[in-house]
């Protein structure tokens, strides 16, 4: 503790293969960079995420992090990371690992022999699929999550899976939003639109199964229109040119928009859109859209992965459908693109929902109690 | 080393000045089984087979060893309680097989057909022994029934499995150093010294004892920590009563007080998890401990404590 400061220090994953060990500035903005954020900001931490430098600037530090410290390893091996934690342990008051990769064992390790009145915490962020290959029967590995004071899955559904698997309790920190931008949702005027949000053409987001079961019932739903925000694979522009060559009829109707960077624009998407879609065959955890969908009153259709009980608030503001399955899908936007009721109620309900779990201030306050109890700042 | 005495029909273990009473073989009062007195002399003839196999015990044990004089005493003491009533007896013995389990193995019948010796060995005993059968350990466990046996015979301090197999007011037999043995089981034996650091103990189960000892199993550390956990989410109503009632001030430090030892009963929730038959007790009892904590936070509802209470109570008492 330095001034009276916690210091929290988030340590990114040696080798990995999103951001090569370092943190990438699109992440800054993510629950990595947002939860030492709001330590930092609202409960009075001095909070440093480590790494190596992987982009070579992080306009979103000064843009929107204010007080967020980044500090870089020299190489990226696990060796970096404890000289490093050796090096800062007197003010580590607090280390934070995404991931429950058994590559933090040696870290967490160290971490406890030079601070064993510190605290840890570890935020698993991962699907049911990935957190079953774990090592979660090996001794050296339970003694891992024992190590941690909080571990944390970001779904209802992997959270439960973790609790009868684990021997430890698996806390819920779900992966929140926070308004940088001064959104208003006040002045939301809803439009027809569908959207979804992501890398568009990825095999993990599966677009194609939002333009064929919409191809399928466009015609019973005039007025109606998609909306698929992000930049786009190549290997997906041929399938798009084809889609279109087959359903001229709807090049009118579905609009890629390309990347847009701008928050408050990418925002404004989200706000006129009455339904969010998604269609991935699978997610790490609560995928970061979700909370930008809920908060903007939108009705959710998910595919079945892991985190849509907590995306649809187990169908209370959206629909579930197999993943893969177009019928399904199509059979869901036929029956509520029709009904105004349903989405217009679903969608408020969104928005109640989405203050309530997925405000990031509240989230953060919460992981700040879990830790330090009655003595949380 | 103690000395076994036999005058007049009484079998006594000398320990030095001090004599403690085995068995009485004669005594017309004290056999109520269904043997007749009258096979119980000291005429050591064919008429007499009863007297024959508890003496000829003695006679198998060639080379006097605390172990084999342990033996003897416990022979003793069941012949002393098979007199003591014409119930059926059920003996287990565990371990290495004794040349006075054939005596044994003769002598359970003639006092009443249906009585057993069981053996729990590794090794089939070698000779014609009858009346015994045969069952087994698992690993490093003893797979016993609870509550079976009359009387066993066990090598060393025995485990608790072992000590809840024997039938309420039955006995158990083991050889040990007075000094290594857990209080609890000296209290509830008596001890017959075979040399200065070695003792005979006969334990009595009774229902007091096997309250005590399934304390210490782990079905009954179990129950005590599982109790534990019932009374902490018990007090749930309560706790939200008296919060809903103090001053803003006090209502947080208050919270703050059972959150704690919610998250304490928790862990303790986690370690035993895997024996309970709730797959989702777990989750639900971090759910409270979410709910309590948004409550404390100004981010919750009182309701929702109150319905994730409900939901746990019914989980933990499956």
């Amino acid at each position: 503790m330095q001034n009276g400061r916690r210091g929290a220090y988030v340590i990114a994953h040696n080798g990995d293969p999103v951001n090569g060990g370092g943190w990438n500035n699109q992440q800054l903005m993510k629950d990595c960079g947002l939860v030492p954020y709001l330590l930092q900001k609202n409960h009075g931490f001095k909070s440093v995420m480590v790494g190596i430098k992987f982009d070579a600037d992080y306009p979103y530090l000064e843009q929107y992090l204010r007080g967020l410290e980044l500090d870089f390893l020299p190489e990226d091996t696990v060796q970096a990371r404890i000289n490093y934690i050796d090096s800062h342990a007197g003010d580590m008051d607090l280390l934070i690992l995404y991931g429950a990769y058994p590559d933090y064992i040696p870290l967490v390790a160290r971490y406890r022999s030079v601070r064993p009145d510190g605290k840890i915490y570890l935020a698993t962020d991962m699907n049911i699929d990935w957190a079953d290959r774990l090592p979660h029967e090996d001794p050296a590995y339970k003694n891992f999550l024992h190590s941690c004071d909080v571990v944390a899955a970001s779904c209802r559904a992997a959270q439960k899976y973790l609790s009868v698997k684990w021997s430890v309790p698996v806390e819920l920190i779900r992966n929140g939003w926070y308004n940088f931008f001064g959104v208003n949702f006040d002045d939301m005027r809803k439009e027809n639109v569908i959207l979804t949000v992501g890398r568009i053409g990825s095999t993990q987001k599966q677009n194609h199964i939002l333009l064929e079961a919409f191809a399928k019932v466009a015609n019973d739903l005039p007025g109606w229109r998609v909306r698929l925000v992000g930049g786009i694979e190549e290997a997906f522009k041929p399938y798009v040119e084809k889609f279109f060559a087959a359903r001229p009829d709807l090049r009118e109707r579905v609009t890629f928009t390309g990347l847009i960077a701008d928050k408050n624009t990418l925002m404004e998407e989200y706000k006129r859109a009455k339904i969010f879609c998604l269609t991935s065959n699978f997610e790490g955890g609560t995928p970061n859209v979700v909370a930008e969908a809920l908060f903007s009153g939108n009705f959710t259709i998910c595919s079945s992965f892991d985190a849509a009980g907590d995306m649809t608030d187990d169908n209370e503001c959206g629909r579930v459908f197999p993943i893969g399955n177009v019928d399904a899908l199509a059979n869901i936007l036929r029956e509520v693109c029709r009904d105004e009721k349903l989405l217009r109620d679903g969608g408020q309900h969104a928005a109640a929902y989405a203050r309530e779990q997925f405000d990031m201030n509240k989230i953060v306050a919460r992981l700040n109690y879990l830790l330090y109890g009655g003595d949380a700042t | 080393m103690s000395n076994i005495n036999y005058s007049d029909g009484k079998y006594i273990l000398q320990d030095g000045d001090r004599g403690t009473l085995l068995a009485d073989v004669r005594t017309p009062l004290v056999n109520r089984s269904r043997v007749h007195s009258h096979q119980f002399t000291e005429q050591r003839t064919a008429e007499y087979p009863l007297t024959n196999i508890v003496n000829a015990a003695a006679n198998r044990i060639f080379k006097r060893t605390p172990e084999t004089m342990a033996e003897l005493v416990t022979y003793l003491r069941i012949v002393a309680r098979l007199l003591r009533k014409p119930q059926v007896h059920t003996v287990l013995r565990v371990g290495q097989w004794s040349p006075l389990d054939e005596s044994l193995a003769e002598l359970l019948p003639q006092f009443n057909p249906a009585n057993k010796l069981y053996c729990l060995s590794e090794t089939r005993p070698l000779g014609k022994i009858p009346s015994v059968n045969f069952i087994f350990a698992e690993g490093e466990g003893y797979l016993l029934p609870e509550n079976k046996f009359d009387t066993i015979i066990f090598p060393s301090t025995p485990p608790p499995e072992v000590l809840s197999a024997v039938k309420d007011y039955g006995r158990i037999y083991f050889i040990a150093q007075p000094w290594k043995v857990e209080e609890f089981l000296k209290n509830a034996a008596q001890i017959f010294p075979l040399t200065e650091a070695v003792a005979l103990f006969e334990l009595e189960v009774t229902p007091q004892f096997r309250q005590e000892l399934r304390k210490r199993t782990p079905q009954g550390r179990l129950d005590e920590k599982l109790s534990a956990i019932s009374q902490t989410v018990a007090k749930v109503p309560a706790v939200l009563k008296k919060f809903n009632t103090l001053p803003h001030k006090r209502k947080t430090a208050y919270l703050d007080e059972y959150i704690a030892e919610v998250a304490r009963a928790e862990k303790v929730l986690a370690e035993i998890f895997p024996a309970l038959p709730s797959d989702s007790v777990k989750f639900n009892f971090n759910a409270l401990k979410e709910f309590l904590i948004d409550l404390r936070l100004g981010n919750g509802s009182t309701a929702r404590v109150n319905r994730q209470y409900e939901i746990l109570s019914q989980d933990l008492s499956r």
